[in-house]
């Protein structure tokens, strides 16, 4: 055994007395924490469920001792606490005033119009309320990305002279501004339009943070628990940055929880807006129903109004173009509809009709046609109990033109002529008389006619052709006699001879073929004359 | 891809700029210069069959009216330290921006890069300065941003160095 008996008596008594002892490991007991702590985490393990225990005792034994304790850690993060939720709630406030008032809106659109990138786009881009594009653990003495993450799209070139120049310029502002700021305090914001640069400090390393759109300050508490967790953790590893990243890999996910995103919210509509809006919409609908169905009553009455009407037949209406169509049969006699359109209001630009062209068998045109044909005030048509009734004077004439004109028109049906009159005409009476006056006077034995019994013969066919216009049933016979005193056989012969000539005279000049007779009295009257006779043939009804 | 933040130092109108402005991949505009001190370029490298980016902190010069913040410093693997052969004084602003570099990020693999290599016959800096150099155990690289003399070789160099140093 190498040891002496004293020494062997001195280790004895150290475990025998146990202040001896305890003096004894206090001397080595630092040292041998440090070199544990250095080798692994097992003195760690041991301890820390001890210590927690131990911190949990006192504070439930003496809570002021830990409070005096904490207190110069715990105000200055209370009152930064509170100034960031005042200012969180105060750029809430801005926020809601500038949305209220769309100038966000009309900020975009102006936006859009100067740089030439679409409304939808912009919009779109606000859409997000914000996010995070681009985080950076950066070496807080060298300026070097320890590590970085970002979100698909966003890519950055040269992000460690990017970052160093950033960490100059934060040194460059405590420098320039030692005087006006708190120690600890550093540029933590850095607005470019609508992109944020957010810096938290941590002891060894700045977690920097490109946040594209607005980002809230109620936000930064959560980057600063992520930036102390890292430190908590990797605080040496930190502190003796290498320069590689690759060596600080198992940062990424913590980086990545940075990454947030948040969808702008949906702003509650004003219900004031909602009801004004249904409001004017209701008016609206309403106005458009009252004008649509004012305007269709209008054109149903029009229709109806042309139902009514004599001479026409609606076959079919439509609407198109806004134009309203009707389409039917129209009485030929029948011209404008424009009186309708106006007394029910309607626009006659809007009325559009299609007609087809007919003969109305109805009474009123039946009755306005026949007065366009007989034009004359002794002829009357009237139209009673479903009978035409014709009444009036009429000569031979019209007489016949009335009774030809019903029978061209077979569609009128039940017409009644029987009170349609005749008139006696005083110029053929006259025309008679004339005619039966001219006697043709002969000197004894001459059968041939004078100059003077040519013109009387003459007078006498004219006005019996006259008279045929009127009369057609009516004649003319030149009737002469014999001698019966003297030689009744020689008288008969000139009398035939006379009447032979006179037949000859009249058949050169004129054309009356059965018309005209001529007779042989045997009655002894007045001798050497033949007598022109009109005799009429039929009787009139 | 293991990533590097390189600081490049140096006096005003040292050629910092144009010294890697032909061989970087540059996004940001030189206002950054006059406005925030710094612009940020990007030279990528492979070496020992892996490749690096170098993010190069293109620091504004020193001057009397600009100094250099130092915590555009903090954070850097490797620096170049630039100065003008043609301009003595920028060796002694040099001097003042190592010892900047030292208080605020301790002791990091660098190059100095004496540029405008170019027109030599033209240069304040003589073999005295030289030895001045050699005796602080620099590395030394005689740099010109017009013909493009020793550029490439420079980024290859600090990026193995601050690789070996790890």
């Amino acid at each position: 055994m190498g040891l002496e008996t004293g020494e062997l008596l001195s280790l004895r008594s150290w475990l025998r007395e146990p202040e001896k002892f305890s003096a004894a490991i206090a001397g080595v007991l630092p040292s041998a924490i440090r070199q544990r702590m250095e080798q692994d985490k097992e003195l760690e393990k041991t301890l820390l469920p001890l210590i927690e225990q131990i911190i949990l005792a006192s504070v439930r034994k003496r809570p002021e001792v830990m409070a005096d304790a904490l207190y110069p850690v715990m105000a200055p993060a209370i009152r930064k606490s509170i100034s960031m939720a005042i200012r969180s709630m105060l750029e809430r406030i801005n926020n809601t005033l500038e949305n209220t008032f769309s100038v966000e809106l009309l900020r975009l659109r102006l936006k859009a119009l100067f740089t030439g990138k679409s409304y939808a786009e912009l919009v779109l881009a606000r859409s997000h309320f914000f996010s995070v594009k681009h985080v950076f653990l950066i070496h807080k003495e060298t300026g070097l990305v320890i590590q970085q993450a970002h979100d698909a799209q966003a890519t950055f070139e040269d992000v460690d002279m990017m970052t160093a120049m950033l960490t100059a310029i934060q040194d460059f502002v405590k420098d320039v501004f030692s005087g006006d700021i708190q120690q600890g305090d550093a540029l933590d914001t850095i607005k470019i339009q609508d992109l944020n640069v957010w810096i938290e400090e941590g002891a060894s390393a700045l977690l920097v943070l490109v946040v594209e759109g607005y980002i809230p300050e109620s936000y930064r508490p959560e980057f600063e628990r992520i930036l102390e967790e890292i430190h908590l953790h990797f605080g040496e590893k930190l502190r003796h940055f290498s320069g590689n990243e690759d060596d600080y890999q198992m940062l990424v996910p913590y980086l990545e929880q940075c990454l947030l995103k948040e969808k702008k919210k949906k702003k509650k509509k004003s219900p004031w807006k909602l009801i004004v809006l249904a409001v004017i919409l209701a008016v609206l609908a309403g106005s458009f129903l009252f004008f649509r169905i004012r305007e269709n009553r209008r054109y149903e009455r029009l229709v109806e109004q042309l139902k009514e009407s004599p001479g026409v037949v609606i076959t079919d209406t439509w609407e198109s173009g806004g134009h309203f169509h009707i389409a039917g049969l129209k009485d030929v006699s029948l011209h404008s509809f424009g009186k309708y359109a106006t007394a029910q209001h309607i626009d006659s630009s809007l009325l559009v009709f299609h007609w087809k062209p007919y003969v109305s068998v109805e009474p009123p045109f039946v009755l306005k046609r026949f007065r366009k044909q007989f034009p004359v005030k002794d002829i009357r048509l009237s139209f009673r109990q479903g009978s035409y009734i014709v009444s009036g004077a009429v000569n031979r004439q019209q007489y016949d033109a009335i009774k030809d004109y019903f029978e061209m028109h077979p569609e009128i049906e039940k017409v009644d002529v029987s009170q349609l009159k005749i008139k006696q005409n005083i110029d053929f009476d006259k025309a008679k008389r004339k005619i039966e006056s001219l006697t043709l006077r002969y000197k004894i034995n001459v059968t041939d006619l004078n100059e003077e019994q040519k013109d009387r013969l003459n007078i006498i066919c004219n006005t019996f052709v006259y008279m045929l216009k009127w009369q057609k049933e009516v004649k003319l016979i030149f009737v002469t006699y014999g001698n019966e005193k003297q030689n009744v056989g020689g008288n008969s012969v000139i009398a035939r001879r006379r009447l032979a000539e006179i037949a000859k005279y009249v058949a050169e000049n004129y054309n009356f073929g059965d018309a005209v007779q001529y007779e042989l009295s045997e009655e002894v009257e007045k001798n050497r004359t033949v007598f022109p006779i009109v005799q009429i043939t039929k009787k009139e009804n | 891809m293991v990533k590097k933040k390189i600081c490049v130092l140096g006096a005003y109108s040292v050629g910092k700029t144009s010294l890697i402005q032909r061989y970087v991949k540059s996004i940001f505009s030189d206002k950054y210069h006059t406005t925030i001190g710094v612009k940020i370029d990007q030279k990528d490298i492979r070496l020992h069959s892996r490749d690096y980016r170098l993010i190069l902190w293109d620091i504004n010069g020193e001057d009397e009216y600009q100094h250099v913040k130092k915590n555009y410093l903090i954070g850097a693997s490797g620096y170049f330290l630039v100065i003008d052969g043609t301009r003595r004084e920028t060796y002694d602003v040099v001097l003042e921006l190592k010892k900047l570099v030292d208080e605020t990020i301790g002791d990091k693999p660098f190059l100095l890069l004496i540029n405008k290599s170019d027109i030599m016959d033209e240069w304040e800096i003589d073999s005295i300065l030289l030895m001045d150099m050699r005796k602080r155990n620099w590395d030394i690289m005689f740099t010109s941003a017009k013909s493009g003399m020793n550029v490439e070789e420079a980024f290859r160099k600090l990026a193995a160095k601050i690789v070996e140093n790890e």
